[in-house]
């Protein structure tokens, strides 16, 4: 119980960082998105994301023993 | 340039759905090996190479299995698209003549070098080539916007909640158990997760992915697992001059047991906390018991406001359709008692005051009313003069149309591209037509799967949002290529009563969907005409007077073709299914479950 409502007191509050002020916005992944934030004046950076490469098995296992 | 002659093919075309076009065109097909461009940039530049002199068919896509298998149907020969690789791309032209072909190939080399010219800021033309260096450019960023393939969502989320940032995910196919720990952790560091599955958000008025332009901001709060459903909601608001403040999207999982409707609890108390909302409205799929049992809890606990719970096929409860006094109150109808409730004295109300202030509806046509109710008569007024037909009045105009049907005309062949208008769809026909009669290939309970999704049966019910056909594909509310094809395969179909269609406009839509699909609904009525047949196209048009597409002129459009368009999608199914069935439907009883508020009309109506 204590733990649900310092929970949501957290979320009550630190929602407001997106619910009071301007809309300041990473879009990550589709232009439609981006090109409807900026049609209606919100602030917006666009990241040019690409899927990791992909790595072979063995290359994988070797670097998940040496990280 | 991609050489584009020397691999070209040769083909006759021999697919029935091409039979409108000239005879002696020429295909063209082309494969390109190992080369990936988004299926965006694709449609785009297909678009402009369809517009190209001579061309009557342009179509560059990735080859996905879905793609290949629309190119087929499109009268391109399978002999070399079925060799074509998933990293492939596939270019297949047709057009006029040879000289007409070696143009587009000239093109398509240009359209490669300039992939970005559709960019509305050309000062932003220059992406940010990470994530870390968006978040240093944009200080202060209070919103992530995720739509990347959904494998990838987890650990770009997890950094981001790290950061305290709150993100909307449009993304589907991120595994539940991912989203479970997204949630999980985010509630933990009280960052607001939208989604996964997220379209559609309105932020202060400000749409968020697949939105529309609302005129203003106004006391209604929505939480939506339900992304269309959300639109539709705000749209129909704004057509009664309601506002929508908040509108936040939680994908559609999160109301199911596996999530346990974190997120959807989280949003109701945020929307809880807002002195400028009036009404909260939950619109979802009917949740699981555990999550509606919680919902429930939290309202009769801790509600202050008035709350519409938009279950679309939920049960509404006995005493929502027969309110008994051993039921009492604590179930659906907004009472005239609660909806006196002053602002002043909200805080001081009982339990039982709290309960009375829930109202359940379970189509998205009567949420709408029943958010207008619960801010004042004169809303109300305002809704019923915008979003509703009588039953007479539907049946009066509806009369022509299905008495110009054939015997055997008999079937409804929906063609949706929003996901809740599909399933809103199925909910209400079942109440309606044969039950066994109805396939989609997205079934709900009762409801057979189609055995193909490309090939209609009986009653069909399509979402072509479905991943069927998004595979390598942008959304069907982007790209009209498989409706527009289908729209014509039905129209062959002699036991075709009607062909039902949603458009929705807005941010993140086609810029016209009604007029790319203009032309396939007339040739439609023009092959069922032929045929000796009449054919209704019954539709609704989602959106608000500000949309960009234009919504007056879009169903002016429709009309021009002898579209039938309705104002809401629940009125679009009850029309298709009366023209099919002769009008012989028992109107009142649906009216009451999907039309009007839950206990009846007269009482709301004053």
């Amino acid at each position: 119980m204590t733990e649900e409502k310092n929970s949501t007191t957290n979320m009550a509050t630190t929602a407001r960082r997106l619910l009071d002020y301007d809309l300041n916005v990473v879009n990550i992944g589709l232009d439609i998105f981006y090109n409807a934030l900026k049609l209606q004046n919100i602030k917006v950076v666009d990241v040019n994301w690409n899927p990791p490469p992909k790595l072979d098995k063995e290359t994988e296992d070797l670097l998940d023993k040496i990280l | 340039m991609f050489g584009i002659i020397d691999l070209s093919l040769n083909t006759k075309i021999t697919s029935p759905l091409v039979k409108a076009l000239p005879k002696e065109d020429m295909s063209h097909v082309v494969i390109k090996p190992n080369f990936y461009r988004d299926s965006l940039q694709l449609m785009k530049i297909s678009e402009k190479l369809s517009r190209s002199s001579g061309v009557s068919e342009a179509s560059i896509v990735m080859a996905t299995e879905t793609n290949k298998g629309v190119l087929i149907r499109l009268g391109f020969s399978p002999s070399l698209i079925e060799q074509a690789n998933e990293s492939d791309m596939i270019i297949a032209v047709r057009a006029k003549d040879q000289q007409s072909i070696d143009l587009a190939a000239e093109q398509i080399g240009k359209l490669f070098e300039s992939p970005e010219e559709d960019r509305l800021d050309s000062r932003d033309q220059e992406k940010t080539m990470d994530i870390d260096l968006a978040l240093r450019k944009m200080p202060g960023t209070n919103l992530v916007l995720l739509s990347i393939p959904g494998e990838y969502v987890k650990d770009i989320s997890y950094k981001l909640i790290e950061q305290g940032i709150h993100q909307q995910i449009f993304s589907d196919h991120v595994p539940v158990e991912d989203e479970l720990k997204i949630k999980k952790q985010a509630v933990t560091k009280g960052v607001l997760i939208l989604g996964p599955g997220a379209g559609t958000s309105i932020i202060n008025g400000k749409g968020i992915g697949f939105s529309n332009a609302i005129s203003s901001v106004g006391p209604v709060g929505i939480v939506a697992a339900a992304g269309t459903g959300l639109q539709e909601v705000a749209c129909l608001l704004d057509q009664c001059g309601i506002g929508v403040k908040h509108g936040l999207g939680v994908g559609g999982n999160d109301p199911k047991d596996k999530v346990g409707g974190i997120m959807m609890l989280e949003c109701m108390k945020i929307l809880e906390k807002d002195d400028d909302i009036d009404v909260i409205a939950i619109i979802s799929k009917p949740p699981s018991g555990s999550v509606e049992q919680k919902i429930r809890e939290y309202v009769i606990a801790k509600g202050t406001k008035k709350y519409v719970l938009a279950f679309i096929g939920g049960q509404l409860t006995p005493a929502g359709k027969k309110k008994n006094q051993q039921q009492g109150h604590s179930e659906n109808l907004l009472s005239e008692e609660a909806s006196s409730v002053s602002t002043s004295s909200r805080h001081t109300t009982t339990t039982a005051d709290r309960e009375t202030r829930i109202v359940k509806v379970n189509s998205l046509a009567s949420s709408v009313l029943a958010i207008a109710n619960a801010l004042g008569n004169q809303h109300l007024q305002k809704a019923i003069s915008q979003l509703y037909i009588p039953s007479e009045g539907l049946v009066n105009l509806l009369q022509r149309e299905w008495s110009q049907l054939q015997s055997n005309q008999k079937f409804i062949r929906a063609l949706y591209t929003g996901g809740t208008f599909t399933y809103e769809a199925q909910v209400i026909l079942k109440d309606i037509v044969d039950m066994g009669q109805i396939y989609s290939n997205a079934p709900i309970e009762q409801v057979k799967e189609l055995q193909d999704s490309f090939k209609s049966q009986n009653h069909s019910i399509v979402d072509l949002g479905e991943e069927e056909f998004t595979k390598g594909r942008p959304h069907p509310m982007i790209d009209p290529t498989i409706r527009k094809f289908r729209i014509l395969e039905e129209a062959k179909d002699p036991e075709v009563g009607v062909i039902l269609l949603d458009f929705v406009l807005g941010y993140g839509s086609n810029p016209d969907p009604v007029g790319a699909v203009i032309e396939e609904l007339q040739l439609a009525k023009e092959i069922a005409h032929k045929q000796g047949h009449y054919l209704p196209i019954i539709t609704h048009v989602c959106g608000t007077k500000n949309d960009i597409q234009g919504y007056e002129g879009s169903i002016s459009k429709l009309h021009s073709v002898g579209c039938v368009v309705m104002p809401t999608n629940a009125l679009a199914v009850i029309a298709s299914a009366l023209i099919v069935l002769r009008g012989q439907i028992e109107l009142g009883h649906i009216y009451s479950n999907y039309i009007e508020l839950p206990q009846g009309w007269n009482e709301f109506s004053g």
